[in-house]
């Protein structure tokens, strides 16, 4: 369903009377319990990207809020839409992981590191070097940079330079007069998957010669249509293994 | 509640003064970590992350933090009070994981208490039980928190009389046991944070 593009070299006191001594008891039992702990979770997919010549795993670092620009075309209820499906994502993905490892919001252009906008619309950043290749319903595209150490940032076609800039591009096809709002948040849902490091779509387990390593049950990042539009509980697993995992590429 | 009983039961019998005290105390906290997570015990897949994924302990905390509290004081009777105190710790979370650590955003721990205060030895002994809640925290980890988080409270403290007025400094300690939905959702299990810390106090009585 999306095109990934990876073009270079693609995580007491004491006390005399019984009842405070009763009381020190109690607290020194208590100290002999544990801190909160998470046990297991459930198994996780392989997540890297396949590259030409080997698995390359990119992600965001570690606690970095991902500015993400919703591109306006001017037409109300459509940029209205995608902003929904925006916020949906974010509070997906946000949720997904337990410690901060990163953060989705949006963002004006000046300060974003990703853009989402309808595929017909023109963006505003030089695309020349990374092209997207339409692929599907939506399809998230970077590009390594010329050394093949870091995600390399799109230049902006209007308003002045900035230093960062804008490092992936997702961009959804509206084939229908009136789009399923629905429809629209797992595209984008998924394609966010994608932004924040899933660089594969897993498999399913019910499939003859899926593995349990490539595959999950049930998964928001599925090759085709997203038959769900929030990340699943192989989905979590995933993102929390990605971002504990010392990456190839970052922006 | 079981202890609670235990000391009020024998102070009750007794004769009960009237008025009572209002007051704040302040408190400067060092906690232990509120939750610690082995994340790669279990999921990890195979061999295909070659030796990268980092296997260390994550742990969240809030390593020093200030807290304010409103104390109500009922006298029991000539030398004990019971005390109602609610207040909140108002800090930073700390995720670290192995020498690596970083900001997670400010949260706050509230805290209600009912204690007994009596003499032991020289010091006013404080030993109550409550309830704690986090509020405010941006990580998921923290989200849905159970409200019902058990606590247990115990302080020494020496107190001056002023006139109409009370100033308090002594030694807490508290023993919570945390939970969340979160991380319940993830097959998580509650456990135990505890903090120690220093108190100010000040406080005016009321009636006679």
């Amino acid at each position: 369903m999306s095109a990934l593009r990876l073009k270079a070299r693609s995580g007491r006191a004491c006390s005399a009377r019984p009842a405070m001594i009763a009381g020190i008891v109690g607290v020194v039992l208590l100290a002999a319990c544990d801190s909160p702990t998470v046990p297991p979770r459930l198994i996780a997919y392989q997540f890297a990207y396949e590259g030409f010549v080997e698995r390359v795993i990119y992600r965001w670092p570690d606690g970095q809020t991902i500015g993400v620009h919703v591109a306006p075309t001017g037409e109300t209820e459509r940029d209205a839409l995608l902003e929904a499906a925006f916020r949906h994502t974010a509070q997906a993905w946000n949720d997904a992981v337990l410690y901060g490892e990163y953060r989705l919001e949006a963002a004006p252009l000046q300060r974003a590191d990703v853009i989402l906008a309808w595929a017909n619309h023109a963006l505003p950043i030089d695309t020349s070097e990374c092209p997207p290749s339409p692929d599907g319903f939506a399809w998230t595209t970077f590009c390594a940079n010329s050394t093949g150490t870091a995600i390399a940032a799109y230049p902006l076609t209007v308003g002045q330079h900035v230093e960062d800039g804008v490092h992936m591009i997702v961009q959804v096809l509206q084939t229908e007069l009136e789009p399923d709002p629905d429809r629209v948040a797992a595209l984008v849902a998924h394609e966010f998957g994608h932004v924040l490091g899933i660089g594969t779509h897993p498999c399913r387990l019910s499939d003859s010669g899926c593995t349990r390593r490539q595959g999950a049950h049930e998964s928001l990042m599925y090759l085709g249509i997203p038959e769900r539009s929030t990340p699943s509980a192989a989905d979590r697993s995933t993102i929390e293994l990605l971002y504990h995992t010392r990456p190839d590429l970052t922006p | 509640m079981l202890l609670l009983l235990l000391l009020v039961a024998p102070l009750g019998a007794q004769t009960r003064p009237s008025g009572f005290t209002v007051g704040l105390r302040a408190s400067g906290l060092i906690g232990t970590r509120l939750i610690s997570d082995d994340i790669g015990q279990s999921i990890l897949p195979d061999t295909l992350l070659q030796g990268r994924f980092n296997r260390d302990t994550i742990k969240v905390g809030m390593p020093i933090a200030p807290d304010l509290t409103l104390v109500v004081s009922l006298p029991l009777n000539e030398e004990s009070d019971l005390q109602l105190a609610a207040g909140y710790t108002l800090g930073r979370l700390e995720v670290t994981q192995a020498d690596e650590s970083r900001d997670a955003g400010g949260a706050a721990l509230g805290h209600a208490v009912v204690s007994i205060r009596q003499p032991v030895r020289g010091v006013l002994g404080r030993l109550g039980i409550g309830l704690m809640w986090v509020q405010g925290a941006e990580i998921t980890a923290f989200r849905e928190m159970r409200t019902l988080n058990p606590l247990i409270e115990v302080a020494a403290t020496r107190i001056w009389d002023m006139g109409g007025y009370q100033v308090e400094a002594g030694l807490v300690g508290q023993a919570a046991q945390l939970s969340s939905a979160a991380l319940e959702a993830r097959q998580g299990t509650s456990g135990m944070y505890y903090r120690l810390g220093l108190e100010l106090g000040a406080g005016r009585r009321f009636g006679r």
